[in-house]
């Protein structure tokens, strides 16, 4: 795994050897060799082909009254729409340090603490999250906190469900944030003994 | 610091995220047409392969426009400029509409304006709706 740089001094993201996601289909395109997670989520997120795939899989998810019963279509539509928002948030921060409405990375992302501890027991650690505008934003994106205002985007998720332990894709969203902090801790970037912030943004 | 330091020091590369999400929001208003177009021509595959009839894949769809697979794929992620040729081709070959029907959309126009129009001159809208010729008249026909 590398690290690469978003936006120096403040946002990172990790490049996998072997990130493989099941709904992405790269054949046909010009430059398919590895992306890193932030590049790779956003690529997805206005894929319609890939998001087409990824919500027929998971479409009984969405026939729920939460979500009112929303189509596939609408579905991809909203994900193209939350996805869009988002990223313009991070390129005014990437670009200015914060958006219009002061917004910086530190109060994007919030702990990840709704996690069932008997599951994925993570002792000694805050999770954290990020959250976006739309009250049932679907879309995640998972980081580390190296120290005030400075993030390692670990991966990210469509996350249609409550708990993260329900569906393997967010399992593995979880897995990915324990092996970076263990890869953190070897490169001495984070200390063992210190409390290690997992985030997520949406 | 440190640890910041430390991270800057094994940095392998610099995202291309930023030049790509510059992209999307450049060419904004041509992608959400070609999105909307991706989304209904997957959802026609989709359909058609339930129900076991008509065009029910990509490969399938590049061979009766006579295009390469790769060009349909990028059609399908809603990433291709497209021409009105090659819409009206899809059109023909799912039999769908990917573009609305103006006609429709400019008689409601045409109406709204009649009707405040007419209640400038204080003739109730019943009457407006009684009498359909008129519409034809605004609209120069």
């Amino acid at each position: 795994m590398f690290v690469v740089e978003i936006n120096k001094n403040s946002l990172y993201a990790i490049k996998y050897d072997d990130e493989h996601d099941e709904f992405e289909n790269n054949e046909f395109e010009e430059d398919n060799s590895p992306k890193d997670e932030f590049r790779r989520l956003f690529n997805n997120w206005s894929d319609i082909e890939y998001l087409d795939a990824f919500f027929e899989k998971h479409q009984s998810d969405l026939q729920k009254e939460f979500y009112n019963y929303i189509s596939i279509e609408d579905a991809i539509q909203q994900t193209i729409d939350e996805a869009d928002n988002l990223e313009q948030k991070l390129i005014s921060i990437s670009e200015n340090g914060k958006t219009d409405n002061s917004e910086n990375l530190d109060n994007l992302f919030k702990p990840l603490n709704n996690r069932e501890q008997s599951v994925y027991p993570i002792p000694d650690y805050q999770e954290n999250k990020v959250y976006g505008d739309e009250h049932k934003s679907w879309i995640r994106i998972y980081a580390i906190r190296i120290e005030k205002n400075v993030f390692i985007v670990t991966g990210g998720a469509i996350k249609l469900v409550k708990k993260m332990s329900e569906r393997e894709h967010l399992k593995n969203e979880l897995i990915k944030l324990d092996k970076v902090k263990e890869f953190l801790i070897s490169e001495g970037i984070i200390d063992n003994d210190g409390i290690v912030e997992y985030l997520e943004l949406r | 610091m440190e640890n910041l330091d430390r991270l800057n020091k094994i940095v392998s590369e610099k995202s291309n995220w930023i030049e790509e999400a510059k992209q999307r929001q450049d060419n904004k208003a041509w992608l959400k047409h070609s999105q909307k177009i991706a989304i209904k021509i997957l959802k026609t595959l989709r359909e058609n392969k339930n129900n076991k009839t008509g065009i029910s894949s990509q490969v399938q769809l590049a061979e009766i426009l006579g295009v390469k697979p790769q060009y349909v794929n990028k059609l399908v992620k809603g990433k291709e400029n497209l021409t009105l040729e090659t819409i009206s081709k899809i059109e023909v070959a799912l039999n769908i509409k990917l573009i609305s029907d103006n006609k429709v959309a400019i008689k409601e126009i045409v109406r709204k304006e009649y009707i405040v129009k007419k209640e400038y001159v204080c003739i109730p809208v019943q009457h407006f709706y009684e009498k359909e010729e008129p519409i034809m008249y605004a609209l120069g026909a």
